[in-house]
């Protein structure tokens, strides 16, 4: 990725910023108090709108960037890589999700970002104008912190479901926890929600082959639990489903009563 | 790169519809062998039995069956 590709071109820019901030304002404001200037100059931020090749990379292994991402529509990923090309992917991206925000800290890391979804659009903000935003305002600052430690218990989670859940529970949790997300970002019910990721690509995150996931599902499926329909995700027994990936939305409700600032 | 369909038939068959595509049939005779470990990994690590005449098939775009895997063929046990 080339310096320039990677810096909004002045044209594109829209004066009163992108409105793709306006969801990562509302994710935000989950966990934190902003007053009126703050959230007027997260919404007065812009970037380059990309869309995404399906199996195109954003963000390579050992990458060096200087913008964070933040996605539009579809859905982005993390991932770690193996010499012979397995991946493992760390954490999958809603919209509203400024995916690597950590970046602006840690510019380089050896986790990179890849599409997860066939159709992805992403804003890319200089990192320039984010540290300008922090320098400015602590309280966005603050959000920001918290926005990356709420990414982090999400990561511990997964460890969790790596490590110690079965393959059913596992699959499971990773649907009720995909649920939640996508009912906070206000896209559909935790019962009812498009997931448009790519089969081999889910897969990747629940660390199991496609065709164990997809015997995985159909195992739910049977027992009345989780019903894919393409794309579409319905949970017809919340409760039931919770209970079989031991789910439990603390580590995402962390946030329900925005902490009173620092 | 050409599509092949890998298909499952355990206690739960699963028949891969959309296939995915390999460069070659030996890459996918690789995924085929790594699925069906992982399904076994799976019967084993929860108790359940292990039916050694389950099979992955990998079939061609046509349907064609080019390649049978049984779970007898991916796993060997010593006394």
């Amino acid at each position: 990725m080339s310096k320039a590709a990677a810096l909004p071109d002045q044209e594109e820019l829209m004066p009163n910023g992108h409105p793709a901030f306006r969801p990562f304002l509302r994710r935000l404001l989950q966990r934190s108090v902003l007053n009126e200037e703050e959230q007027q100059a997260i919404l007065s931020l812009n970037g380059r709108e990309v869309e995404i090749e399906p199996h195109r990379d954003i963000v390579r292994p050992g990458e060096l960037t200087d913008f964070s991402c933040l996605v539009v529509s579809g859905m982005a990923a993390r991932f770690g890589q193996l010499r012979d090309g397995q991946r493992q992917i760390t954490a999958i991206h809603v919209p509203g999700d400024m995916c690597d925000l950590y970046s602006l800290m840690l510019p380089k890391v050896e986790w990179a970002l890849q599409a997860l979804s066939a159709r992805l659009t992403i804003v890319k903000v200089a990192h320039r104008d984010l540290l300008e935003l922090v320098r400015t305002y602590p309280a966005i600052g603050e959000a920001f912190w918290r926005d990356t430690t709420a990414d982090g218990s999400i990561v511990a989670q997964w460890v969790v479901s790596v490590g110690r859940r079965d393959a059913r529970m596992r699959t499971a949790h990773l649907f009720c926890e995909i649920g939640v997300r996508m009912e906070r970002a206000g896209l559909g019910r935790r019962t009812d929600f498009d997931l448009p990721a790519i089969q081999t690509q889910l897969a990747d995150a629940l660390g199991m082959t496609p065709v164990h996931m997809n015997r995985v599902i159909r195992s739910l499926r049977q027992d009345g639990l989780l019903i894919l329909k393409g794309r579409e995700v319905q949970i017809p027994d919340w409760d039931a489903l919770a209970a079989t990936g031991q789910f439990d939305g603390g580590y995402l409700e962390m946030d329900m009563a925005p902490l009173a600032r620092l | 790169m050409a599509r092949y369909h890998l298909h499952l038939f355990n206690d739960i068959d699963i028949i891969d519809e959309e296939g995915r595509d390999f460069p070659d049939l030996p890459a996918a005779e690789v995924e085929a062998v790594r699925s069906a470990r992982d399904v076994i990994a799976d019967h084993i690590l929860s108790g359940r039995p292990v039916c050694l005449h389950h099979r992955m098939e990998i079939a061609d775009a046509g349907g064609t069956v080019l390649k049978v895997i049984a779970f007898q063929d991916v796993v060997r046990f010593e006394p």
